[in-house]
């Protein structure tokens, strides 16, 4: 088992098959080796690593991508597509959804990451700049003629 | 501030604007007189541009500081907490989608980079959403040079000759250095001038394919020639990044470097008919010098008869071990069968490796025509012995289709239904039985399950199948347990019943019948033919009786026939379709 410690110094205690789908931490218990020593991860708070863990354990069984998928996947077509049970775990408020990804990001879990990326990018997708500023809580800060310069410059679009 | 007090600020801004305007353009007095019309319009007049001063440096002020707090107020957004990486990770999943045309892929950059200054400054930093320069109009082109950096460019010559020789190819060719995939699809006449554009060094470049076609020549006819080669080399010879050329209807060198370290290759429509092209087996020399590759495609390649006899004199050929191989598709005109032979006979493929063989025959060609004739020696006697994926297939499909084609399909259940093998024949007469003589004895394999499909048979006029063909390849597989004729005549079903099952198709124990229109009396005279009275299934010399019957939408048989064949067989199925 694997204890580790979350920003606001709440612990939890994991299978190492959970935990290490973090590469970070798997990097850190193959540096360390066997220690009952916690793992502080100062930029996760407890909320989040719950939720973390939760996609952890479901995929634990599931083969670690290797550096030729994460390649592969950078070459081929990207696809927005999310798993069933991927989808329903990521339905969660925006606030979490960030925290998510950040985690992810911090915890080096790519197919989590992605998951959250996806979720976004189709949050985003066939909507108008401005249907994105109100999902997402943005102003418009262009001045007018900045924006009249942007259309300017996207005329091509319009004339073909 | 509250906003009945606007007024009165807004009044002494313009009347300070006034004032420091009087100073400024100060007017001559005007004479005296009762009214003084034109000092009174003076008046207003300074009064109008105060307030039109004031009304542009508040309306410049508030929109710049409008523009800032707004700038503030998005970086405290949830989303925006999220690195430039991540959020360039994402727009790419957007962007990228749904295999978009230029045009909606620029829109949706646009777009994006019109949310906020950071959502535009991250799309016009980001290098990699400016490199795909495929069909992007003339006023972008040298946007996407300059925003895409230093970064590998995927390019693609326009369907346009003008725009394509005058505008993108002499400012794209500037950047060849960071090439990495190039795609043209030309006409062969624009050759000379396209190779122009390509003779620099290519260090990044991975991916090259070069389509070339002429208006003049039919489909599948050679295009190019070892008698016309271009002048200068391809990317100087210097590509060592590449891993997939396809070559169609472009000659260049077998000797070229740019032949190497290759994981997919395809030539096509090629005509060798100097010697030296292909003597000294340069084509396996080409195929040595690229020991990962996974995917290769030899498309009508022609050769002349000089080229053939001198080809295998010198030199024994080299056999060429290609461990990673996925993919074999050789498509070729009859007569050049040699070459097929040639190339399947000095190679070892993979057992899960797809092999693709496509023939075709016009007129009344025979499809055993060997000219150009290669010497003896050259093919081996057994010329597809590292051909391992056949001794994998279990299942093997032999469709006839519309137009003059047929096509034999092995396969492995079990795995996915691997297809493995993959036989298509165009040819006017007789496609099954030149397709028979083409598997066997030439690709041997030992199915246990047959399928014989027609094209909407119950339809169409019968395909001449000629009984004692069917009879031929089924004594050659006595491995068959299954056989399933699916839209097929009563006559090839039919054969089963003309010899001792013990001479045909001993081991068959399930026979399906789908969409044919054979007779309820014509089936049961078939199957009763391959019951025996032995006990335990087995009869004398080891045959096996038939156990399962399936009857799928044949209308000639219906349920008043199942009776008779009740106890004969264990399972008697009979579905309407």
């Amino acid at each position: 088992m694997v204890n580790l410690v979350t920003s606001d110094n709440e612990s939890f205690t994991v299978e190492k098959a959970v935990a290490s789908r973090s590469v970070l931490i798997k990097n850190m218990l193959e540096d360390v080796g066997e220690s009952d020593q916690p793992i502080p991860l100062p930029n996760v708070t407890a909320s989040v690593l719950k939720k973390v863990l939760e996609y952890c354990d479901h995929h634990k069984n599931e083969p670690m991508p290797t550096s030729e998928d994460l390649a592969a996947e950078d070459t081929r077509k990207r696809t927005t597509d999310i798993g069933e049970w991927d989808q329903k775990f990521i339905q969660v408020d925006q606030e979490m959804l960030f925290e998510i990804i950040l985690a992810a990001n911090y915890l080096d879990i790519k197919p989590l990451l992605d998951v959250g990326c996806k979720t976004v990018a189709n949050m985003i997708k066939g909507k108008t700049p401005e249907e994105i500023r109100k999902l997402f809580n943005i102003v418009n800060d262009f001045t007018p003629e900045e924006e009249a310069q942007i259309k300017k410059e996207n005329e091509w679009a319009e004339d073909r | 501030m509250e906003s009945e007090k606007i007024p009165a600020v807004i009044q002494g801004l313009i009347d300070d604007t006034r004032h420091s305007l009087d100073h400024s353009t100060s007017v001559a007095p005007a004479p005296s007189a009762t009214f003084d019309y034109d000092k009174i319009r003076g008046e207003l007049d300074a009064e109008r541009r105060a307030i039109e001063t004031v009304f542009d440096a508040v309306k410049a002020y508030t929109a710049t500081r409008l523009s800032q707090l707004g700038h503030l107020r998005n970086q405290l957004a949830p989303i925006n907490r999220l690195p430039n990486e991540i959020l360039s990770a994402i727009f790419h999943y957007i962007v990228r989608d749904d295999g978009l045309t230029v045009y909606t892929y620029i829109a949706k950059l646009h777009s994006l980079s019109t949310v906020s200054h950071s959502w535009r400054r991250m799309i016009l930093d980001t290098a990699i959403f400016w490199t795909d320069l495929t069909r992007i109009p003339e006023s972008l082109i040298d946007v996407f040079l300059k925003r895409s950096k230093q970064l590998p460019l995927k390019v693609s010559y326009p369907r346009k000759k003008e725009f394509a020789s005058k505008i993108y190819m002499p400012r794209v060719s500037a950047h060849i250095h960071r090439w990495k995939k190039c795609t043209i699809d030309a006409k062969y006449a624009d050759r000379d001038e396209i190779i122009s554009f390509l003779l620099s060094p290519g260090p990044m470049l991975e991916a090259l394919d070069i389509s070339l076609h002429s208006d003049y020549v039919v489909t599948g006819s050679p295009v190019a020639s070892d008698e016309s080669p271009f002048v200068g080399s391809l990317f100087a010879e210097n590509a060592p990044s590449l891993r997939e050329l396809t070559l169609d209807g472009l000659f260049v060198p077998l000797t070229s470097s740019l032949y190497a370290g290759l994981t997919k290759l395809k030539l096509a429509r090629i005509k060798y008919a100097r010697s030296e092209s292909l003597a000294e087996h340069l084509l396996l020399r080409t195929l040595e010098a690229s020991p990962f590759l996974e995917e290769l495609h030899l498309d009508d390649l022609y050769t002349t008869d000089t080229v053939a006899s001198i080809v295998g004199v010198d030199a024994a050929p080299p056999h060429v071990d290609l461990p990673h191989l996925r993919s074999l598709e050789i498509k070729r005109l009859a007569e050049m069968k040699w070459l097929q032979d040639y190339i399947l006979g000095h190679i070892t493929i993979p057992p899960s490796s797809h092999l693709v063989l496509s023939v075709k025959a016009y007129s009344n060609q025979r499809l055993e025509f060997d000219f150009p004739l290669p010497p003896t020696s050259f093919i081996p006697s057994s010329p597809h012995l590292g051909l391992q994926n056949l001794a994998m297939i279990k299942e093997l499909s032999i469709y006839i289709g519309e137009e003059y084609e047929c096509r034999a399909t092995g396969w492995v259940s079990g795995l996915n239904n691997l297809v493995l093998f993959t036989l298509s024949l165009t040819v006017m007469e007789n496609p099954l039985l030149h397709l028979f003589q083409l598997l066997e004895p030439e690709f041997p394999m030992s199915p246990e399950r047959v399928i014989f499909a027609c094209f909407d048979y119950m339809d169409s006029t019968a395909p001449n199948v000629s009984q004692s063909d069917i009879i031929d390849f089924l004594t050659r597989h006595p491995s068959i347990r299954e056989l399933k004729f699916d839209s097929f005549s009563t006559e090839a079903i039919q054969v089963l019943a003309f010899l001792p099952h013990r001479r045909l198709c001993p081991r068959l124990e399930t026979l399906c019948i789908l969409d044919c229109p054979i007779s309820g009396p014509e089936l049961i005279e078939v199957v009763i033919s391959r019951m025996g009275a032995e006990d335990g299934g087995v009869s004398a010399g080891g045959a096996v009786h038939l156990r399962h019957l399936h009857i799928t939408g044949c209308p000639g048989v219906s349920q008043a026939d199942v009776p008779r064949l009740e106890g004969k067989l264990e399972v008697v199925v009979l579905e309407a379709e």
